[in-house]
């Protein structure tokens, strides 16, 4: 906690405030060369579906002592991406399906509502390299409908109670990634879930790798709105 | 359109659903309330388990570090206690006066008034605390409403026991079962986890069973937690004064600065 705290913040907003003042320009630039953007449009929004792994390299998995380290649950997403002077917020939010398995009385799933800024690097039309940041929140869901399961306790075995209800957890969590535009309107992501940034003792790492369509909030609009631009030069007859 | 279509249908058919179960040693769910939990240790010898006390302290150090204090989504904080001295019940005396159906009547002379205690016990009275092989027992003996006070972890210090004969880690590990035990939880029914019924000597961290379990029982709550208060983790009591409050003095400084260099920028001042 005290390596990781008041310094590691600064840096990372001083690298926070370096990419969107300055890496961000050049590609802000190449997609709006005429005129500077309003504060912030609405510029599609997506839906995707990927893999997510909680917690990598924390849990053991075998009798052998392997940890988790590419388990991917089915996860559903979508988001809305915005344009703004130097820079691309978004918001996301997804979820895993939820799902009963070694124990059908418990339901596990997981979901997340994320917001942030994303750099775009054109790569010569459709493609495009894309770098997030931002914060969000995760948050577990684990519920059960009571009972018993007879387990094994000693020489003998035992009723051992299982949970009745529902609990939610909540981790603030830190956002990264990565993105790419390979054709029109698709878009792969990796992204990284960071919980505990500021605590070095429970400290993890979530991946989503995704894939997404993009909507365009504004195409047809685009096209149908008059050049306000222009000069028009009307002849005057007298 | 083909190749993503592909890529779609693998990733939707090859993805694991994973799911885990996990059990309670108790019916109504108990936990301790506070997010921070000593685990001490009796202070009297032990003189069958191959450790000392100042040993056995240090591997709950281990115990609480390597296992439980490692789950991203628990609120709980457990630490290294100390050597705590206590009448000498607790070296001789059964964990419970009666196990009648299986549940237990915890004896009144051990109840443990705050934290998980770990104390050897040579088990000369009855019921017998440790049937052959078994290394340890654990009681969540001081329990009010759906609040654990105090949960008691009994070493097997029998002249036969198999504690001695397990390596640093696994003793370590079955500390951190235990410790599981005291914190509320039961026995799950796979090898992966921790609170698996059977020590494992390879053993290294929780499984998913002993995360979700935790996670149900202990969950976080970032980032408010009760009235008014912010935190982004329980470390802060531990913290040198750098905790949520100077994380928000930060987070708006930089949006400060953002919104300054933006103005700066759009005043044409700078570029």
């Amino acid at each position: 906690m005290q390596q990781f705290s008041l310094m590691h913040i600064q840096c990372l907003l001083i690298f926070f405030l370096a990419f969107t003042q300055v890496v961000l320009c050049p590609a802000q630039a190449v997609e709006t060369p005429a005129s500077p953007p309003s504060l912030l449009t609405l510029q599609s929004w997506s839906l995707g579906a990927g893999g997510k792994t909680d917690f990598i390299n924390t849990l053991q998995v075998d009798r052998q002592g392997s940890k988790n380290s590419f388990d991917p649950e089915l996860t559903l997403l979508g988001g809305i991406h915005f344009n703004a002077p130097w820079v691309f917020p978004f918001i996301e939010a997804g979820s895993t399906i939820p799902g009963k398995g070694r124990d059908p009385n418990i339901t596990r799933f997981s979901w997340f509502a994320n917001t942030g800024v994303q750099g775009r690097f054109d790569l010569g039309a459709p493609k495009a390299l894309g770098v997030k940041t931002g914060v969000g929140m995760s948050m577990t869901t684990i519920s059960s409908q009571g009972g018993t399961q007879t387990l094994q306790n000693g020489n003998q075995t035992d009723s051992f109670p299982m949970p009745s209800g529902t609990t939610i957890t909540r981790n603030v969590i830190a956002v990264f990634g990565l993105n790419y535009d390979l054709l029109n309107h698709w878009r792969f992501a990796a992204d990284y879930h960071l919980f505990n940034p500021f605590n070095d003792r429970n400290r993890a790492w979530s991946s989503l790798f995704s894939v997404n369509y993009l909507f365009d909030f504004n195409h047809s609009k685009v096209a149908a709105e008059p050049n306000k631009t222009k000069n028009y030069l009307i002849p005057s007859e007298f | 359109m083909r190749f993503l279509k592909l890529i779609i249908s693998g990733l939707v058919f090859t993805v694991i659903y994973p799911a885990w179960s996990f059990t309670l040693n108790n019916t109504v769910a108990a936990t301790f309330p506070g997010n921070d939990v000593p685990v001490n240790v009796a202070a009297h010898t032990c003189n069958n388990l191959g450790v000392s006390n100042q040993d056995l302290l240090e591997m709950v150090g281990d115990a609480v570090n390597n296992y439980w204090n490692q789950a991203p989504n628990s609120r709980l904080r457990l630490r290294k206690g100390s050597l705590t001295s206590v009448s000498a019940a607790f070296q001789t005396e059964p964990g419970c006066t009666s196990t009648a159906g299986g549940s237990c009547t915890p004896n009144p002379n051990l109840v443990v008034s705050g934290g998980i205690l770990i104390s050897c016990n040579t088990d000369t009275g009855s019921p017998a605390n440790f049937s052959s092989g078994v290394m340890a027992v654990t009681i969540p003996n001081n329990i009010q409403d759906r609040n654990i006070n105090g949960s008691l972890i009994l070493l097997n210090d029998k002249v036969d026991n198999s504690f001695k004969n397990k390596s640093h880690d696994e003793q370590v590990a079955i500390l951190a079962h235990e410790i599981g035990h005291g914190l509320g939880l039961g026995h799950s029914p796979v090898e992966d986890s921790l609170m698996y019924y059977a020590s494992i000597p390879t053993r290294r961290s929780l499984g998913w069973d002993d995360l979700d379990g935790l996670a149900y029982l202990y969950p976080t709550g970032q980032p408010f937690s009760g009235c008014g208060s912010i935190t982004l983790n329980h470390d802060d009591d531990e913290s040198t004064g750098q905790g949520p409050g100077m994380f928000a003095f930060t987070m708006m400084l930089g949006i400060g600065l953002m919104l300054g260099l933006r103005r700066l920028k759009t005043s044409g001042l700078w570029r």
